[in-house]
């Protein structure tokens, strides 16, 4: 299992290796807001994610992650054995 | 954040759009000509991208069924399915359908998209899980939704990703529905049936195939993917449409699965909807019996199809990965394709243009479609059209 803070580091190497945000990214960025992400890159994002921690991350999840402290959360829940 | 500023994103591609002085997604085809040419805005073109795949939209048998129905039965039957709206031709061609698919029982919708999506919605809910490939229609994605069950998606045509998934999924995978498209409306690419029908014989889930871009394209009979991939008995539910090969508008599922007669009336989409219009019926119904009848239709699809992809990809243009009546350009920048639409139309050829979120990634696409109605020298004059845009780039 993935602790949170495990989750949080590798979420943010993820979405800086990306090079879309213009300020530094924090546990509180906005994905689509402040990092401009469109849904085919938060797709991407979480496929590699599913690849990484060895998780399926469902749709249905989606739409309670605005922030990328709410992604790294999610990761670790879905994570749990 | 007001509830309609979220609009504002795309009020902004519009005005966009209104800058550059073109109307890619709301050209008026202002005459119809035939299958394959109209006149829009004000242009004699090519229609190149219609999904009229066998051509039939002009048939004289077609037209003379629809004719005789008007007359006979009215313009509509202003009623449900589950009410008034069922009338003998509905029933005759369900029964035609199964027959057709050598299946047990059918349903007609009246749309393709309320075929997919209550299918989608009605299979699979709480506590069920679905499976769907990334690029799946909006239809199946917004129908899955409203049932209510856990979605996952699989890597696009990656039945390797497919099995990863099913395999945590344990027990579970068990109580899943799968859902993949015969042949994929964007790209022209056609699902790896055989790997997945092979997988279901180790997870055991539930197969749902939308073959709306592939009934009268693919299989000896037309019947689709399965058909040509050789595993229609792994398919327990085939979805699809009328408004492509069968050149009307209007939706279906078949299956062996005596399920599927409760299933029909759990379906919101069928039953909260008006039936079918008799004249829609009618030419439906002899369009199917024509796809059985002429398959000299489908060889002259694939024949234009193919000739259409090798001129654009000896170009040097980046096709989708293999021949097939879908034929797209990908273009990595979106302001080219922008560019690009607005050229082809000057010259008589019109295309669909795609750009990112529909498309199924972050390039765009000049999607062509072709349709046994072309004659080798429209399939030409499209390849010339596209041949000028490489010249001036």
């Amino acid at each position: 299992m993935a602790s949170y803070e495990s989750c949080l580091a590798r979420v943010l190497e993820m979405l800086g290796s990306l090079g879309k945000a213009k300020t530094t990214i924090t546990e509180g960025s906005d994905l689509a807001g402040e990092l401009g992400l469109s849904s085919i890159e938060v797709m991407e994002v979480i496929e590699q994610v599913e690849d990484e921690f060895d998780i399926s991350f469902p749709l249905n999840a989606l739409s309670d992650i605005r922030t990328v402290s709410d992604l790294a959360r999610q990761i670790a829940r879905l994570s749990a054995p | 954040m007001k509830l309609l500023d979220k609009f504002q994103a795309m009020a902004g591609v519009r005005a966009e759009l209104d800058g550059l002085g073109i109307r890619p997604f709301g050209a008026v085809t202002e005459k119809i000509l035939s299958p394959t040419e109209a006149i829009v805005d004000g242009r004699r073109v090519i229609l190149a991208g219609t999904n009229n795949y066998l051509g039939l939209t002009f048939d004289p048998e077609c037209i003379a069924a629809a004719q005789r129905a008007l007359a006979e039965q009215g313009t509509g039957t202003t009623g449900s399915r589950m009410a008034n709206g069922t009338f003998a031709e509905h029933v005759a061609l369900e029964q035609e359908l199964a027959d057709f698919y050598g299946r047990r029982h059918a349903i007609v919708f009246s749309t393709g998209f309320s075929a997919t999506m209550g299918m989608g919605a009605t299979l699979a809910g709480s506590g069920d899980v679905v499976m769907l490939d990334a690029d799946s229609h909006a239809s199946i994605y917004d129908g899955v939704r409203l049932g209510g069950a856990e979605i996952i998606r699989f890597r696009h045509n990656d039945a390797e990703n497919l099995e990863r998934k099913l395999a945590r999924l344990g027990e579970r995978a068990a109580n899943t529905l799968v859902i993949v498209e015969g042949l994929y409306s964007m790209l022209g690419d056609i699902a790896p049936l055989a790997e997945i029908a092979a997988l279901k014989k180790k997870y055991d889930f539930c197969l749902m195939v939308d073959e709306a871009h592939s009934l009268g394209v693919l299989g000896e009979r037309g019947r689709g993917l399965a058909e040509s991939a050789g595993v229609e008995d792994a398919v327990d539910f085939v979805v699809g449409t009328f408004s492509k090969s069968l050149g009307s508008i209007g939706g279906y599922c078949v299956s062996n699965r005596p399920e599927l007669e409760a299933i029909r009336f759990s379906i919101r989409s069928y039953i909260f909807t008006a039936s079918s219009s008799p004249a829609v019926i009618a030419s439906t119904r002899v369009a199917l019996r024509l796809l059985q009848e002429r398959p000299q239709l489908r060889a002259q699809l694939w024949r234009n199809a193919e000739r259409l992809y090798a001129g654009l990809a000896g170009l040097g243009f980046t096709l989708g990965p293999q021949p097939s009546p879908v034929v797209a350009v990908r273009i990595g920048e979106r302001e080219t394709a922008l560019r690009w639409w607005p050229q082809l139309l000057e010259q008589g050829v019109y295309v669909n243009l795609v750009v990112p979120p529909a498309s199924p990634s972050a390039f765009s696409l000049l999607r062509c479609s072709v349709s046994a109605a072309h004659s080798e020298e429209q399939i030409d004059r499209m390849i010339r059209a596209f041949a000028t845009l490489r010249a001036g780039a």
